[in-house]
């Protein structure tokens, strides 16, 4: 095969690829640079292009059409054109920012005051793992005051729209000795304690009942085992919303 | 030669059109869109991802991508349908591939979604839609089971061809090409059952 073919071949292996939504991001890169270098200006390839469009666009056709519940549409003109007043208007909906959940490591729990773990650890995971993978979720990075004793520390806050919950996890060392975590949720200048967890030096996941669009930061502290009512000192990491 | 099939490309304009009065605000012309569109839309998420209740987060989502951000159609490229397809495969893809790496950090809490399967009751379809899904099914009947396979595969599964070769211990490129050929493939079937 010529070189000439060889480049046609590939842009066009990279076009179908792409329009199947199947290239990983790594190849990304390589990928946007023949489409953008070769195709322009090749008339076969364009040609090309526009038939393995038609193509992927009628595998769509291939799905049996289903009627989504009525409570779809009223949703969508709920949130479009809310009847009165509201602080989320369209194009912020719209533009929910969907941040890609990858680069977690195991995630186990660590719930405050439960007595059955087991089961209660799967409904929250289960919950969790709902709104998280959600398209229409906003998972945001917490970020850490230097000096957090050891590592690795890294937090996430997950919420979903509608939702009157929020999730903490990720991963933190072993606190103080007779310490724990806190997390508190900031509206304004007013904190309000959320549940106080230990972490047994790996993942954790906390359940916070809040209401996202009332919050305007996530902190959590340390605090006496058991958690307090005001914050005891700064946070050791922090999230604005 | 063929000649494209004129009901279509009637659709396709009035589509267009209506489009173009939604992207001025037209709240009816909207309303139609989705009368027109939310049941593909729905069936194609529900296939891909399997959950009911994800199928109905990815057509909210996506009108109201459409509303709020009209201008990203450029009726010129493409059909409406084809248009606004892609944007809902690609939402239900991206859904399908956190939810595997999720669930691959938590293999016990969320078992795999039920496989599809086509349910008569809530199909709701008009008379053209029918015909070009028996078009489309048709047509991909026609393929060889390689072909078939890899389209599925990345299609209506949600796999990279990186996944896909690994999956099928077959080298990336051959997948590469194969997809390529299978879609040429696909074409020309479609090609063969116009008018």
């Amino acid at each position: 095969m010529s070189a000439q073919d060889d480049i046609h071949r590939r842009t066009q292996e990279a076009l179908a690829a792409r329009l199947l939504h199947a290239l990983e991001e790594a190849e990304e890169p390589e990928a946007a640079e023949l489409l953008a270098g070769h195709l322009p200006a090749c008339e076969a390839c364009s040609a090309a292009a526009a038939e393995l469009e038609e193509a992927v666009g009628s595998l769509a056709m291939a799905a049996s059409a289903r009627r989504p519940p009525p409570k779809v549409w009223q949703r969508i003109r709920r949130d479009l054109w809310p009847g009165r007043a509201r602080s989320r208007v369209a194009g912020a909906v719209a533009a929910a920012a969907v941040v890609a959940v990858g680069g977690l490591v195991a995630l186990n729990l660590s719930l405050a005051g439960r007595v059955d773990r087991t089961e209660a650890r799967r409904e929250a995971t289960a919950a969790a793992l709902s709104a998280m993978s959600r398209p229409s979720s906003r998972v945001v990075p917490l970020a850490f005051e230097p000096g957090v004793r050891g590592a690795p520390a890294e937090l996430s806050v997950a919420m979903a729209p509608g939702d009157a919950v929020m999730y903490v996890f990720g991963t933190l060392p072993v606190p103080p000795e007779g310490t724990a975590y806190q997390v508190w949720t900031v509206s304004g200048e007013e904190r309000r304690p959320g549940p106080a967890f230990g972490s047994g030096g790996g993942e954790v996941l906390v359940e916070v009942a809040a209401d996202p669009r009332r919050v305007d930061a996530v902190e959590v502290t340390i605090e006496p085992r058991g958690g307090s009512r005001t914050p005891s000192g700064s946070p050791v990491a922090r999230a604005d919303l | 030669m063929r000649a494209p099939d004129p009901a279509r490309a009637e659709r396709d304009r009035e589509d267009a059109d209506l489009h173009r009065r939604m992207a001025q605000g037209d709240r009816a012309a909207f309303e139609e869109l989705y009368r027109r569109y939310a049941g593909p839309a729905y069936g194609l998420a529900l296939r891909i991802t399997g959950r009911e209740g994800m199928a109905e987060e990815i057509v909210h989502d996506a009108f109201l991508g459409l509303w709020s951000a009209p201008h990203a159609f450029d009726p010129a490229r493409s059909p409406f349908r084809t248009f606004f397809l892609v944007v809902v495969h690609h939402r239900a893809v991206d859904v399908v591939r956190r939810e595997q790496r999720l669930r691959q950090l938590l293999p016990r809490v969320n078992p795999e979604p039920a496989e599809d399967e086509d349910v008569a009751e809530g199909v709701v379809e008009a008379a053209w839609m029918a015909g070009e899904r028996a078009r489309v099914a048709s047509a991909l009947g026609e393929l060889s089971p390689d072909h078939r396979q890899v389209l599925e595969l990345a299609y209506f599964r949600g796999r990279t061809q990186v996944r896909i070769a690994e999956e099928l211990g077959i080298p990336l490129g051959t997948v590469k090409t194969r997809t390529l050929a299978a879609l040429r493939k696909l074409r020309e079937r479609l090609a063969d059952r116009e008018t």
